[in-house]
């Protein structure tokens, strides 16, 4: 499915008008994947990023049933709707105990369907640790941009800035992102 | 950096697992699927709505809508101007659509091109007035209304053809233009000629059958006069065209033509004359009802005579007036008939244009006579007014009697 395509907006049609449960569930196939992800590098373990996931497209469909307004881009939508979900979590977060290190690392090892080579999964890990090192400014647009291949426009559009800010958040963060990984 | 952009795009290998995105898929639908209602709305509004979302917004605010509401506008305007225009075809004087359906004919004259054509036009609304009138008069109708709505009718029809006959006029006026133009015009001219003759005899008739209501006969009369000037006119207008330009024209078409308006300005004079002979027949009466009367009030007492003698004086001197009148109007006709004898010395000899100017005089001429001696009025209604003035004769020579009872009483006194 492409982004914007027409089935997207007639599934986001049917969602409105007929509050169509099996609609939505084709555009959470779509994006589950990506949101999980997204969300995923914000948090940083898996069990939050399950539940967060869960919650955005829960509130995805509430704000799509409830607003009077016209859903012009579902995709750049679903994210902003993941980013205030993890945007709320952080500002009310429970310093519950976080699973074991122990247990995230089986579940990651799960997630990820690892059967590459080591050389491959060695990097891998090493941006990924890289990148939580950078600072969540930095971090979103980047992920945003080389990990979901989002244009300058959508970027903008999902964060809530503008697109000269995106582009220069992206160059500082790149720059920020090969210092770290310098080291 | 190349390499940090791979790394990074490596990243997408990042995915949830399998048996939790299944899991909360149908955790999820289970949620929601307790709002979902299968409630169907209009098919119109459906379609809007997919119609909308498959558009980008500034698409759906500055092009679909705007050509929506346009539409919808001109269907409007367009639409029920065309359906009421449509229903108003059918609708008489009185009636709700009628205004509508008088627009719709002046719109249709103003789009119409060339003053032959457009005094064409007025024509076919004159044909439209007289159908209106035969449709009237047989439509089950309170009576003062129906002849309130044929009056309205008649009336317009005067006002279409004195405004056929200025566009007429306009044409004698108009430069030379190309011979095929020429010829179309006179061709049109013609045919509006030929309409002018039908509609003077649908117009006789109606006459006739409305005899009863003397407004309505007095209106119509005054059209069918506007009808029989826009005949002439129109033979004049042939007639000038031809003499300005070489157009192949069946001169015999024309001769004929003319000879019927000499025709029927002999009959107009002959029905003239005709009812001024009536109307000098009633007055004689009336003369001798009235010498009857002052025979009645001078055979009685002296003290009642000098009462008794005013009113037949100046009954006599009105008389006398009205006389000369009608010995006037009457000259005038025997003169009428006499220039039509020439005009048709003046047809059999060529001279066409002599012949139409002589009409048109012998017409105007007609036509002033029956407007000052008010002959249009049926005699019946000549006979009412005379009865009535019988009924005020018998009670004056009542009252005069009893006046000589009261004085021959007190002269015994």
């Amino acid at each position: 499915m492409k982004k914007h395509s027409l089935q997207e907006k007639f599934l986001i049609y049917k969602v409105r008008q007929h509050k169509d449960a099996d609609a939505y569930g084709k555009l959470y196939d779509y994006y589950v994947d990506r949101i999980f992800r997204f969300v995923f590098f914000k948090v940083g373990t898996q069990e939050e990023a399950e539940d967060l996931t869960s919650e955005a497209f829960l509130k995805t469909w509430e704000y799509i049933n409830k607003t009077n307004k016209k859903i012009d881009n579902f995709n750049a939508l679903i994210y902003r709707v993941a980013r205030n979900v993890v945007i709320d979590y952080y500002r009310t977060r429970r310093k519950d105990v976080p699973a074991t290190d122990e247990e995230q690392m089986l579940r990651i090892q799960d997630q990820r369907d690892i059967e590459q080579e080591v050389n491959v999964e060695f990097e891998i890990k090493s941006v990924e640790k890289h990148l939580t090192q950078l600072k969540e400014t930095y971090r979103e647009v980047i992920i945003l941009r080389y990990i979901e291949e989002f244009s300058i426009t959508e970027i903008a559009e999902i964060t809530a800035k503008n697109k000269a800010n995106v582009r220069v958040l992206l160059h500082r963060g790149l720059t920020a992102l090969k210092e770290i990984a310098k080291k | 950096m190349a390499n940090l952009i791979e790394q990074l795009k490596g990243l997408k290998e990042i995915k949830p697992r399998k048996n939790w995105v299944d899991a909360q898929r149908e955790l999820l639908l289970s949620q929601i699927q307790a709002q979902s209602t299968k409630k169907r709305q209009s098919f119109v509004i459906n379609s809007w709505f997919f119609f909308k979302s498959s558009l980008p917004t500034g698409m759906v605010r500055f092009v679909a809508r705007p050509i929506g509401v346009l539409t919808m506008v001109s269907l409007f305007v367009l639409g029920t101007g065309m359906l009421s225009v449509n229903a108003s075809r059918l609708s008489l004087p009185g009636d709700f659509l009628y205004p509508v359906k008088l627009t719709s004919e002046k719109v249709g004259v103003a789009l119409t091109s060339g003053e032959e054509e457009k005094a064409n036009k007025y024509l076919e609304n004159a044909e439209e007035r007289v159908r209106e009138i035969e449709a009237l008069s047989v439509k089950e109708d309170k009576q003062d209304e129906k002849s309130e709505n044929i009056k309205i009718a008649a009336d317009a029809l005067t006002v279409e053809m004195k405004k056929a006959q200025e566009e007429l006029e306009k044409t004698i006026d108009k430069p030379q233009q190309s011979k095929e133009v020429e010829e179309a015009m006179v061709e049109s001219v013609q045919a509006l000629d030929k309409k002018a003759g039908e509609l003077s005899d649908k117009i006789g008739l109606q006459v006739e059958a409305l005899k009863y209501d003397i407004d309505i006969t007095t209106a119509l009369e005054e059209a069918s006069a506007e009808v029989e000037n826009i005949s002439v006119k129109a033979i004049e207008v042939v007639i000038n065209r031809i003499d300005k330009i070489e157009i192949e024209i069946s001169e015999k078409d024309l001769v004929d033509a003319i000879e019927k308006k000499i025709k029927n300005a002999e009959d107009e004079v002959q029905d003239v004359q005709d009812s001024l002979d009536t109307a000098e027949a009633v007055e004689v009466d009336e003369t001798i009802v009235d010498n009857e009367g002052s025979d009645d009030s001078t055979s009685d007492e002296t003290s009642t005579e000098e009462e008794g003698e005013d009113e037949p004086t100046s009954d006599e001197t009105s008389t006398t007036e009205e006389d000369t009148s009608v010995q006037d109007s009457k000259d005038i006709t025997v003169g009428v008939e006499a220039s039509l004898t020439e005009a048709r010395d003046f047809l059999n000899q060529g001279d066409l244009i002599s012949a139409i100017e002589i009409i048109k005089e012998s017409v105007s001429l007609t036509k002033s006579v029956k407007d000052s001696v008010g002959i249009v009025a049926e005699p019946t209604i000549l006979e009412d007014v005379l009865e009535s003035d019988e009924e005020v004769s018998s009670e004056v020579v009542d009252s005069e009697a009893a006046a000589v009872e009261t004085v021959t009483e007190e002269e015994s006194n």
